[in-house]
């Protein structure tokens, strides 16, 4: 209990930190949002008028102490470009990447994890050098190339599944695929590398010699074992995946955060960099303090240290 | 035992990947699939920010939406001809102050009413009342709108200006109705109220905007049922959806992107006449462009049509002054050609060693067609003649924040840019973008160009209204920029437009906007 409380006060500040460095680099970025929403032809009393409008023109601190009072009203406030409430889009947004992020990592878990598995079982055999080919295809293959063959062969070609949008379960399985894929390298990697050591321990042998059955060996006893640096791993990995969806969900067209944010950033859009950017931190806390917690559960050392 | 294992593993994966696919199969809606052949999508390369016609902001995704929606006064066709459209003839005073307009009969706006001289009273009232507008500029010499009656109207301006019919065709002159205009601004911008032959029918923000027909339109009425934009900023994306069927009109395609469509029956391809031109500006005030003769120089070595071929394409022409053909006041004022010995000859007279000088040149990122691989080719040339030259890559913003800072920080050399002359005539970039009270930070007149006689031109241009005399001042004012050499204009864009041969009709304005008005589907 001592050790969750340790870890929620720990949590909170990195949040206040990171909101502060957050406002903080958003307008110290070249460029004026006011000048991009008025537009090439605008004169300057109209890019004035604008900024004004925007209160921009306030002293930074006051902006800031502005924003966070609302921030803990629940209110995002109102997006420079769009004039838009921003925290009803940003919620759509965040689920519809939340989704993606989700069946992206179910794929790259159990396909990754059953690989390393595999690949750890029949070390230096056939199945170990596939699993290992899918595993570096997976890491040196770009996010944005992957996607793009994705499309060319299953939708231009075999028409199967559709290019862009969110409308049908269809339209998941390719984005899905395409943001899993770089995970699943990394997690297969992990789980044979961290599989091979487990096996090679004694209780292992220990349990061998004593004719224990093989699944019960390897499930129960091995891959618990070997789950805690994979459980790290998912861990960052979900976070990447939250974050790094960017170029899946442009190249997918797929309405998410990632790609909010970047349009945020190029209409610098300082409310709606903010919001986006804090909703992603607080992704990595929770994720980081549901490792923390995992770990806590699978390791029983922990839990008498803490 | 290992062979149980094996298929327990291999199922899991199997199961996995159903796991992906999220909601079961029967619940897929086949209807999107296959769009009725009256839904027509359409592609546009940035965000649809507002759909209010006073507003800047947006660029062409959101003119693209509006020229759907609304209709002006008069309108540009694509000859560059004034042509009526919700008047149907006008006059002007003796004064050359008062136009009179003569209003359509038996127009509805999307909302019911009946279109009236309220109406354009309350749209061009609005410029004054409304501090969002950031368009309001254009309307400054504009004094006021009188209503005559129910069908004429009267426009008064403070001092005559011969571009007023231009202003008044312009996007920012959309006629909206008086009883919209009474909501708020946020509500004005989603969901405006037009007499076009399309209304709005929903948006998702940053996604789409979907149109459906008006079918009280008092034009012929276009085929098309349902009109949907979506944004797609990445162009591979554009094209699968294209081929895919995903979408049936796409635009902001590379040439390399063509070629699967070029023959190829089931799609059409057209070219818009833009009047964008595509330029290296440059800042006379940095150490070695202070000297004309460097500028000019730089002129020389700039081979144009290496450019144009080799880059742009079919989606460029040869530039030979800083505005377009198209433009209303255009002249050809071409007055250097390609010749790198005499870029050389006039380095060494400006007393300028081989490799003594050094620039940077600004690119945006995608801003304009191949914006940054046309800088590196200017790159390259100028390096030819012994003018060490590199480029610098921009997201837009910071672009912005670099060019337009003002003269004791501003440490641009040079910079590529696209300008267009929305209204489609001359003053609008002659008279501000090269206007000495736009130097930055104020416009963008980064060359800080400056010139007596220029200034003089430019003041009284507008309030010439003998065409003949107008045409012969903004001649000598594009003559004037090209001799000071501050800018070279390399190519005039050609926008392009990739769709579904079922489509017919389509035509591509001006300013890079496609128009569905009168789109047949056959």
């Amino acid at each position: 209990m001592k050790y969750v409380l340790k870890r929620l006060c720990s949590a909170v500040i990195v949040l206040f930190v990171m909101s502060v460095v957050i406002f903080l680099i958003i307008h110290w970025i070249p460029g004026d949002p006011a000048e991009i929403y008025a537009g090439t032809g605008a004169s300057a009393s109209t890019v004035e008028t604008v900024r004004k409008t925007m209160g921009l023109d306030r002293p930074l601190v006051v902006q800031y102490v502005d924003w966070l009072k609302g921030v803990f009203q629940g209110d995002f406030g109102i997006s420079l470009s769009t004039k838009e409430e921003i925290l009803p889009t940003l919620a759509t947004k965040f689920i519809n990447t939340l989704q993606l992020s989700v069946y992206g990592a179910a794929f790259a878990i159990i396909c990754g994890i059953g690989l390393g598995v595999l690949s750890a079982l029949y070390h230096n055999t056939i199945i170990d050098v596939f699993s290992m080919l899918v595993a570096i295809i997976g890491i040196s293959m770009p996010v944005y190339w992957v996607g793009m063959l994705l499309v060319m062969v299953f939708s231009i070609q075999l028409g199967i599944f559709p290019v862009t949008g969110n409308e049908t379960w269809l339209s998941y399985v390719l984005p899905s695929i395409c943001i899993g894929l770089n995970s699943l390298a990394v997690i297969t990697r992990m789980t044979r590398s961290s599989m091979l050591e487990v096996l090679n321990e004694d209780y292992i042998v220990t349990a061998v010699a004593k004719g224990l059955r093989k699944p019960s060996i390897y499930f129960v006893h091995a891959l618990k074992n070997a789950m805690i640096p994979i459980i790290t791993t998912i861990g960052m990995q979900f976070g990447y995946l939250m974050g790094g969806s960017v170029l899946t969900e442009t190249v997918f067209v797929y309405p998410g955060l990632g790609k909010y944010l970047v349009d945020s950033i190029q209409a610098r859009d300082y409310p709606a960099i903010q919001a986006s950017l804090l909703v992603l931190v607080t992704v990595f806390i929770i994720v980081n303090f549901l490792v923390d917690l995992a770990y806590f559960m699978l390791n029983p050392r922990l839990r008498s240290e803490g | 035992m290992k062979r149980v294992l094996t298929a327990l593993l291999t199922l899991a994966m199997v199961l996995s990947m159903a796991a992906c696919q999220g909601k079961p199969s029967s619940q897929v809606d086949t209807d999107n699939n296959e769009p009725a052949s009256t839904k027509v999508v359409m592609t546009v390369t940035a965000e649809i920010i507002t759909l209010d016609p006073q507003v800047n902001a947006g660029g062409t995704a959101a003119n693209t939406v509006r020229q759907n929606i609304f209709e002006a006064l008069v309108r540009i066709d694509g000859d560059g001809n004034i042509q009526p459209s919700l008047a149907t003839d006008w006059s002007i005073d003796e004064t050359n102050t008062v136009w009179t307009f003569h209003l359509r009969q038996g127009v509805k706006f999307h909302d019911g009413e009946e279109f009236t001289a309220k109406d354009v009273k309350a749209t061009f009232d609005r410029f004054k009342t409304n501090e969002e507008s950031t368009r309001a500029y254009y309307y400054d010499n504009l004094k006021e709108v009188t209503v005559v009656d129910d069908y004429t109207v009267n426009m008064v301006l403070s001092e005559p200006q011969s571009n007023f019919l231009y202003i008044i065709a312009y996007d920012g002159s959309y006629i909206m109705s008086e009883k919209s205009l009474q909501r708020s601004n946020e509500e004005i911008s989603k969901s405006p109220v037009g007499t076009g032959p399309y209304k709005y029918k929903e948006s998702t923000a940053n996604e789409s905007v979907t149109l459906e027909r008006f079918d009280d339109y008092w034009g012929d009425l276009p085929d098309i049922t349902e009109l949907k934009f979506v944004t797609v900023t990445e162009v591979a994306t554009r094209v699968n959806m294209l081929r895919s069927g995903e979408a049936d009109l796409i635009t902001g395609i590379t040439d390399e992107d063509l070629e699967y469509f070029e023959n190829n029956d089931d799609y059409s391809i057209m070219y818009g006449n833009s009047n964008r031109v595509g330029h290296l500006s440059m800042n006379s005030k940095r150490p070695g462009l202070d000297n004309i003769l460097v500028r000019q120089a730089i002129e020389y070595a700039i081979d144009k049509d290496a450019i144009v071929n080799g880059i742009l394409g079919e989606r460029g022409s040869v530039a030979h002054s800083v505005i377009a053909p198209l433009t209303y006041g255009y002249a050809d004022t071409e007055l250097y050609s390609y010749d790198p010995e005499r870029a050389k000859e006039l380095l060494k007279e400006a007393g300028y060693e081989e490799g003594e000088l050094s620039f940077t040149i600004q690119s945006p990122d995608g801003r304009y067609y191949k914006d940054k691989e046309c800088c590196m080719a200017i790159a390259q040339m100028l390096n030819e003649v012994g003018i060490n030259a590199k480029v610098e890559v921009n997201d837009w913003a910071s672009f912005v924040a670099k060019v337009k800072a003002p003269e004791e920080s501003n440490t641009v050399d040079m910079w590529w840019m696209g300008w267009e002359s929305g209204t489609g005539e001359a003053s609008q970039v002659l008279n501000v973008v090269f206007a000495k009270e736009n130097f930055p930070p104020a416009g963008w007149n980064a060359m800080f160009f400056e010139n007596d006689e220029y200034e003089t031109l430019k003041n009284s241009v507008l309030k010439t209204t003998d065409e003949k005399e107008q045409l012969e001042m903004y001649a000598r004012m594009q003559e004037l920029i090209m001799e000071d050499a501050v800018w070279v204009p390399i190519t005039v864009y050609n926008e392009c437009a990739i769709y579904n041969s079922k489509l017919s009709g389509i035509e591509i304005t001006y300013t890079d906007v496609v128009r569905f008005t009168n789109a047949k589907i056959s």
